[in-house]
């Protein structure tokens, strides 16, 4: 009996097979990649930003400021957790909806506060004004850190690389956002977060396009 | 198309056998890429199907198929008389890679030509054939 393509396939692959060298676990090669990207950010902050300029800002909303700060930090980071659990197969598809909470909550309060600002104007302005350095702000920190993110992630060849590219992309589109309330020069309005909002859609829709070539999924 | 799924499986399980954490349940590991890729063979066909239409009559040339065989005979005679016309280099690299269908790397094992030397065989085989096509069209 001639073997059947499966079987002269398996010799084949049986005969290349060499030792490798497991990943890591998905936690520890997320918060390795959290811990780096923290540092390039921080690094960011405390060199280039006004943390004094900053509470002078947001003076009287301080806690609405640290609930915001707050939520788009724990988007960025629990994103960026959910694609290293995404990316191995098998892995839970419950972490696809771990930064909706955070997301949700982010937005709202952006609008809480967006809101406030629409009552003290007495309207919406409709200029665009600052708020193109925002987009640019957003998508040239998103630009720097996504290779960051992208070779960590492409480590574990994604069988299914879409979701892991989405979940990157918000991760790293929330970091950057964040990363931006340290250099903001005025607080948010209607227009800034609509433009904050178009910023990120542009990261995560680029990183899910480049998912295919960039994740060299398996 | 189950054999297919089967081999893309043992393909994927060979490319991230590294993502297996040791110690932990190998079954959701394995189902996970078993799922993944029968979603990914469906998906293709769906694909393909809505582009391609398999019409099994149009294939056939007359009901008996033996009678189609003088008509695929003439078929290889034109075929061999045009490529004997070919330097011996030109003539192997068209047989095993247009005739064939050998990749470029199986017909350079095959050949001991390289494969670039394969790719110039090619063109040069191939712009020969076009212009005594035209110099000398076959009844």
């Amino acid at each position: 009996m001639t073997p059947s393509r499966t079987d002269t396939l398996i010799d084949r692959l049986a005969t290349d097979m060499r030792p490798v060298r497991p990943l890591r676990a998905p936690a520890l090669r997320a918060l390795i990649a959290v811990a780096v990207i923290a540092l390039v950010a921080g690094l960011a902050i405390i060199i280039l930003g006004d943390i004094g300029e900053l509470g002078r800002r947001y003076a009287g909303h301080e806690a609405l400021l640290a609930l915001e700060m707050a939520a788009m930090l724990a988007t960025g980071v629990l994103a960026i957790i959910a694609a290293f659990f995404v990316s191995i197969p098998g892995g839970s598809n419950r972490w696809l909806a771990a930064p909706i909470p955070s997301l949700a909550i982010w937005l709202l309060v952006s609008g809480v506060g967006c809101y406030g600002d629409f009552v003290r104007r007495g309207g919406i302005e409709w200029e665009l004004g600052e708020s193109m350095h925002c987009l640019l702000f957003i998508l040239a920190t998103s630009a720097v850190l996504t290779p960051l993110l992208i070779w960590r992630l492409a480590r574990a060849k994604p069988i299914n690389p879409l979701p892991v590219a989405l979940l990157g992309g918000l991760g790293i589109a929330a970091t950057s956002a964040f990363v931006l309330i340290f250099f903001h020069p005025f607080a948010v309005t209607f227009i800034d977060l609509a433009v904050h909002l178009v910023a990120i859609l542009i990261v995560v829709g680029a990183v899910g396009l480049l998912s295919r070539p960039a994740l060299d999924p398996a | 198309m189950t054999d297919d799924v089967v081999q893309d499986v043992l393909l994927t399980v060979h490319r991230v056998r590294h993502t297996y954490q040791p110690g932990r349940p190998v079954e959701p590991w394995l189902a996970a890429i078993v799922i993944r890729r029968s979603i990914d063979a469906t998906r293709k066909r769906g694909h393909i199907g809505r582009r391609e239409v398999f019409n099994e009559v149009a294939y056939e040339t007359f009901a008996d198929p033996r009678a189609k065989e003088p008509l695929d005979a003439d078929a290889s005679r034109t075929l061999a008389r045009m490529t004997e016309s070919l330097p011996r280099g030109q003539n192997e690299a068209i047989i095993l890679v247009k005739i064939r269908e050998m990749t470029l790397a199986e017909a350079s094992l095959a050949s001991g030509q390289s494969i670039a030397l394969l790719k110039i065989n090619i063109h040069r085989a191939m712009k020969k054939l076009r212009l005594n096509l035209v110099k000398d069209p076959p009844e």
